[in-house]
């Protein structure tokens, strides 16, 4: 099974170099509504103005399972910003470690003395496939699956669709947004949640 | 259990959340205040000629405070909207709304062309003053221009204890050099004269008042921290009302302290005679140059900082406006660096046209860029604070619309406040040639008035024919970022699977 999370870290990261593509603050925000994209897409949880648990079955992958937790863990549902920015916090080394864990990735430390960690892609065709799948699709105007569809909200939610359709013709960048507009109610809320989010990031940025 | 467990979302957000004084410091970094007591004040004193310009910092200060009531009040219930045109739009209608914005945008990047232009200018004259070297100000200007320009597209986050240092430094040395201008008053005794009221009533009485609200222009960013905050509800109206308190005690006393030190009648002339190295040449003879030097070097970075901060809210709200589709998509694309690319691009091609300008015009920096424009600008924000209360009077009005807030905030208070900050516009208009030092017969006392008002009402023109055309567009006006909540994507052709 692909998990959404997985295949968005890659696809915010370089396939090589394994920097991101993203500011920080929007990289944690893309993940965060990823981790919680795999919940709803298994149909446990529900999106509206707040994230609703409709099914506690445990799910087979412990991250998931562990969001679900934590999800159930609050007396009253919380709005929908309030989990993004709450699971943006940790998301980042969640989905490493569990990219870690399946072998798709090497942590490297980036300089002797430094703390700061860069995962590298262990095999770096792999990394760039979904990157390079969902362009073409949207190049050549393929059909689109709905998991294609849940990574590709992501990907306008976070701003990543001008590097994706780099010079690609108007076409692209519509069937881009009429593929996002139709996706499934709940999956559709929460890539416009996570859209405004990324927007009051950069509007509430100190300076 | 109950109770730990849901400490536990609450309290990891918690830990990254803004406190009352983490607030205040950035929206009073934000009003720099030695550019206002150096340079807005003294040249207040030069180029109006009026003498009462403590009590107009005093009014303003006041009006403010009525102001603030209801904008905190109307702040709690908008979920980050933190500008004033999503509050005009909220209450008074889009095409208001999208007029406001307009307005808005123009107003700051005027205040950003002036505090570069003035930086320009001050350093220019401090260079020569304390090292004798000759720079036109336009180069200094356009060094000033070039930094902010970067740090506007990469987003460098310049160091919150750095700024919170500078600007500790810069209320210090303002108090310090308060203290000697009122403990030396240059008629022997101190003069109450400037603090009397009955000056608004004098001709420029109400121009002298946007002055002052122009000195304070960056205190309604409070709101815009309102999500990052610890408690919303308490944290943004206390840290609005003491931004306002701080900053009015401090400018007028420093007003005061300046006619304090020359004499009530003498102002003026000194004021002509040494523009905005009069305060560091009244405290020179009791102080010594090294704390002229240190005065000199926080008015620069003052200066400097400010012009960021409106640089920094012009391209926010061209971000806002092009996340909600107002203004072309590519304005709400941010960069790696989480800057408002364009919007930031935009606003410094604006300032370097209009310094352009400026130099080819011959235009003085001190009074025509520093003064003329960021009170210009301040009048455009008083238009802005106007609509804003007037959009929170309607936003609470009718049965089942206090939402919980008292009388005070939703009807009173922001009553009073239009009505006064409408007042003040009016008389500001009738005397708008006093305001800026020209003729009564000059063609500028009409031509920026007047550019607002085409700016606004092309805003207003603007919003409808979206509404004819574009109406999910027209629909999400006012909701800055959170316009992504409806859908505003554009229908492409039916050929996604062809």
């Amino acid at each position: 099974m692909v998990m959404l999370a997985d295949v968005f870290f890659q696809f915010a990261h370089s396939d090589v170099t394994g920097r991101s593509r993203l500011n920080s603050r929007v990289l944690a925000l893309g993940l965060a509504a990823a981790l919680v994209g795999e919940l709803v897409s298994l149909h446990q949880v529900d999106v509206g103005d707040e994230l609703r648990v409709l099914h506690g079955r445990a799910p087979r992958d412990a991250l998931a399972h562990t969001v679900l937790a934590e999800l159930m863990a609050e007396p009253r549902p919380l709005p929908v910003r309030t989990w993004l920015a709450y699971l943006a916090e940790s998301a980042h080394v969640r989905v490493a470690d569990r990219l870690t864990r399946g072998g798709h990735l090497t942590p490297q430390r980036q300089r002797r003395l430094s703390r700061a960690v860069t995962y590298v892609p262990t095999d770096m065709n792999a990394a760039a496939v979904p990157r390079a799948l969902l362009s073409q699709k949207l190049r050549r105007g393929l059909e689109l699956e709905y998991d294609d569809v849940c990574l590709a909200g992501l990907v306008v939610a976070t701003g990543l669709d001008v590097s994706l359709l780099d010079g690609a013709d108007r076409a692209a960048f519509d069937r881009l947004q009429w593929a996002v507009a139709r996706l499934w109610p709940p999956m559709l809320r929460l890539v416009e949640h996570t859209q405004a989010a990324v927007g009051d990031a950069v509007l509430s940025h100190r300076t | 259990v109950a109770v730990q467990k849901q400490g536990n979302v609450a309290a990891t957000l918690a830990r990254n959340r803004l406190g009352v004084a983490s607030v205040v410091f950035f929206v009073v970094a934000a009003a720099a205040p030695l550019t206002v007591i150096a340079g807005a004040v003294t040249t207040a004193y030069s180029v109006t000629g009026f003498g009462g310009i403590p009590v107009a910092y005093l009014t303003v200060t006041a009006i403010l405070a009525v102001f603030a009531a209801g904008f905190v009040a109307m702040a709690r219930h908008l979920v980050n909207a933190g500008a004033f045109y999503s509050y005009v739009a909220r209450g008074l209608g889009r095409p208001a709304g999208v007029a406001a914005a307009l307005v808005a945008v123009a107003a700051y990047a005027l205040m950003e062309v002036g505090l570069v232009g003035g930086f320009g200018a001050v350093a220019s004259l401090i260079l020569h003053v304390a090292a004798g070297v000759d720079i036109a100000w336009p180069v200094c200007a356009l060094a000033c221009w070039a930094v902010i320009a970067f740090l506007g597209v990469l987003r460098v986050d310049l160091n919150g204890r750095v700024l919170a240092v500078l600007l500790l430094a810069e209320i210090g040395i303002a108090v310090v050099y308060d203290v000697v201008l009122l403990g030396h008053p240059g008629q022997g005794r101190l003069d109450l004269g400037p603090l009397w009221p009955g000056h608004l009533a004098e001709p420029g009485g109400i121009a002298a008042l946007v002055g002052a609200i122009a000195s304070f222009v960056g205190f309604e960013s409070t709101v815009v921290f309102a999500e990052e905050t610890k408690d919303p509800r308490r944290t943004v109206p206390r840290a609005t009302y003491l931004a306002i308190a701080i900053t009015g005690a401090l400018y007028a006393t420093s007003a005061w302290a300046l006619p304090a030190a020359t004499g009530t009648s003498g102002i003026h002339a000194a004021a002509q005679a040494s523009g905005t190295e009069l305060m560091f040449n009244l405290v020179l003879p009791y102080l010594g140059q090294t704390f002229v030097d240190a005065g000199h070097l926080l008015f620069l970075t003052s200066l400097f900082a400010a012009g960021l901060a409106f640089h920094n809210i012009v391209a926010r709200y061209l971000f806002a406006l092009g996340r909600e589709r107002v203004l072309p998509g590519r304005f709400g694309r941010a960069s790696r660096s989480g800057a408002p690319t364009l919007g930031s691009l935009t606003q410094s091609a604006v300032t370097l046209l209009a310094l352009g300008l400026a130099v080819v015009l011959h235009a003085d920096p001190a009074v025509q860029l520093l003064f003329w424009l960021t009170v210009v600008g301040g009048f455009g924000v008083l238009l802005l604070m106007a609509a804003t209360s007037a959009a929170v009077v309607v936003f609470f009005h009718g049965p089942g619309q206090a939402r919980g807030e008292t009388w005070w905030r939703r009807a009173i208070a922001p009553g009073i406040a239009t009505l006064v900050l409408t007042a003040v516009a009016i008389g500001t208009v009738a005397q708008f040639h006093i305001l800026l030092g020209v003729e009564e017969t000059s063609p500028l006392r009409w031509i920026f008035p007047g550019a607002f008002g085409v700016i606004a009402l092309s805003g207003f023109v603007w919003a409808l024919v979206l509404r004819r055309k574009r109406p999910h567009i027209y629909h999400a006006v006012g909701l800055g970022a959170n316009s992504m909540t409806t859908p505003t994507w554009e229908t492409a052709p039916d050929r996604v699977r062809a």
